[in-house]
């Protein structure tokens, strides 16, 4: 049950995306979202759709996940579409009932902001499902290293993000076991009113308080064992390395990035 | 008469992910009322995913569960009552510990049950006795316990609901050579004075060997043997075969057999082997 949650979920596989270097998926990913926000008219924002889709094809991850990663939005998407229906007032009005007016290009708008979330989701759900979250964190290090200048504890954020995500699986992990053991003798914790709910959540919560501080104290000291003492002067074990792969993927995007730039500048 | 009953019980883990694996393969078994069952198996073996079906924490992906006579599966209202009647110890029970002091944690699952705070008080102190904890402990927060008590408390937490098959999953895990023998004497005792069900789950044939009368062997989700404890080290070969060590009289009377000493192959405990040593010393009039 609590296993099914996709936060951001390594989805493991061995294709060219899989591969190439995770601070050029990063960077590419952050391109790919201004693409999609520079794509003025229905063409240029086409572009973008195929991008996606097209990528995620490359990728060999079902089709089926990008549903699994559309529907916790789905909310946001519609809040954000009858937001722009009901509110934008300027264009030719199509009808009014009592004080809500709806015009073309409010319906515009809503079907580019829909399109453009929907994109953006697909996009970066597709960075999270090719790249490991330690890679992921590497990367972020690595292309953040220049604010180390301005004092910016760069290292010690990253290490506090690849530990927090080391730890979400096994604090999941922890979570059902203490809830199986407490629904072992007979804890009902989806029945009754709010406050019994919250009252039935703390034989889960505080056994997990006490444990999570336990781990946290013992990679303390596992970690001071081994000498850690923060970013300065430490090396990493996997080099990340640029290869042919990100040199392709780099143009790859870059066509696309310029398809939608001409298509741009030529419909109008 | 059976207790726990599965027809070909089948368990996938995450069906139509990359990551789907196949638990429990048409397990067909029978636990009988009042027998202390040792039940053994590699590490993924299928071992723990068995023992949550008894009490329904998993469903099964296909096949039948039936405790008691019923099959509760699909009704909400027995998978409770099941929950009752089937105690499920897990491994490090102690980090389930919650309450303020151990007397109110131990009486977490009788008052689930929605029992009278007179038989709620009677089965906490029981259930405290059962597991050899102080009454001065009762007091304590159980955070304050050692790690042995700390794991008597939780043992307690699911006595005191007073179950009709007790399952215990590798209740000696982490412990000292001294605390492993104090869990196995109590779960012995208990079995000696409620006369119930007891499974008790462990990789160690050494402490499973002491206590169960019969044993089931887990191997990739399969049954590999369920027979009594002569029978299942007899074909101590096999077991290692499937990586399960076998307890060390085995292995030294499989090595005296291979030797050419005609001795029998079902020795398992010290106590059997010291028997049938002294016997065939006598035989030969060396003693």
């Amino acid at each position: 049950m609590l296993k099914d949650i996709t936060l951001g979920q390594y989805f493991p596989g061995d294709s060219v995306i899989h591969k190439m270097d995770a601070r050029v998926k990063l960077l590419l990913t952050i391109a790919f979202i201004i693409m999609l926000f520079a794509a003025k008219n229905m063409y240029s924002l086409l572009v973008g759709v195929v991008f996606a889709l097209l990528s995620f094809a490359i990728s060999k991850i079902p089709f089926s996940m990008i549903r699994t990663s559309l529907k916790p939005i789905v909310p946001i998407v519609i809040f954000t579409a009858l937001l722009n229906i009901l509110f934008v007032s300027t264009g030719e009005e199509l009808f009014s009932i009592w004080v809500i007016t709806i015009t073309d290009e409010g319906l515009d708008t809503a079907v580019y902001m829909v399109v453009r979330i929907v994109c953006l989701i697909i996009g970066s759900s597709l960075l999270t499902y090719t790249t490991s979250p330690i890679d992921l964190t590497d990367a972020i290090e690595r292309l953040l290293r220049p604010l180390k200048k301005i004092k910016v504890p760069v290292h010690e954020l990253a290490m506090m993000m690849t530990i927090a995500l080391r730890f979400i699986p096994t604090l999941i992990e922890e979570t059902d076991k203490i809830m199986s053991a407490q629904k072992a003798r007979g804890s009902e914790l989806d029945t009754g009113n709010l406050k019994q709910k919250v009252k039935s959540m703390l034989p889960i919560v505080i056994p997990l308080f006490v444990s999570s501080f336990r781990r946290a104290e013992e990679l303390a000291t596992a970690m001071e064992c081994r000498c850690y003492h923060g970013g300065e002067g430490r090396t990493k074990m996997k080099q990340l390395t640029l290869t042919y792969r990100d040199l392709s993927g780099s143009i790859y995007t870059a066509i696309f990035i310029a398809a939608v730039v001409a298509l741009n500048i030529i419909i109008k | 008469m059976s207790v726990i009953q599965t027809q070909e019980l089948t368990y996938i883990y995450g069906e139509n992910t990359p990551f789907k694996k196949t638990a429990l393969d048409k397990v067909s078994i029978e636990i009988n009322d009042g027998e202390i069952v040792g039940i053994i198996g590699h590490t993924g073996s299928g071992k723990s995913t068995l023992i949550q079906h008894f009490n329904g924490l998993l469903k099964p992906s296909s096949g039948k569960v039936i405790v008691d006579g019923e099959d509760f599966i699909e009704d909400k209202e027995k998978l409770r009552t099941v929950r009752f009647k089937v105690g499920l110890v897990f491994q490090y029970p102690e980090y389930q510990l919650f309450e303020e002091t151990v007397y109110k944690d131990i009486g977490y699952g009788p008052k689930n049950m929605g029992l009278d705070e007179g038989e709620i008080d009677r089965r906490i102190h029981s259930a405290a006795k059962l597991v050899g904890l102080d009454e001065a402990l009762l007091e304590k927060s159980p955070f304050e316990l050692s790690g042995g008590q700390k794991r008597r408390a939780a043992i307690a937490g699911v006595m005191a609901m007073e179950p009709k098959v007790l399952i215990l999953d590798e209740p000696a895990s982490g412990l000292d050579p001294q605390g492993r023998d104090r869990i196995f004497e109590m779960i012995k005792s208990y079995h000696e004075q409620k006369k119930n069900a007891v499974l008790v789950v462990s990789h160690s044939m050494e402490d499973i060997a002491k206590i169960a009368d019969r044993i089931l062997v887990m191997n990739e989700g399969k049954v590999f043997c369920f027979d009594t404890p002569p029978k299942v080290f007899s074909r101590s070969e096999e077991l290692e075969q499937i990586g399960l060590s076998t307890p060390q009289v085995t292995r030294i009377f499989r090595k005296l057999n291979e030797m050419g000493y005609n001795l029998p192959q079902d020795v398992y405990t010290v106590k059997y082997a010291e028997k049938v040593l002294k016997e065939r010393l006598l035989e030969k009039g060396k003693v």
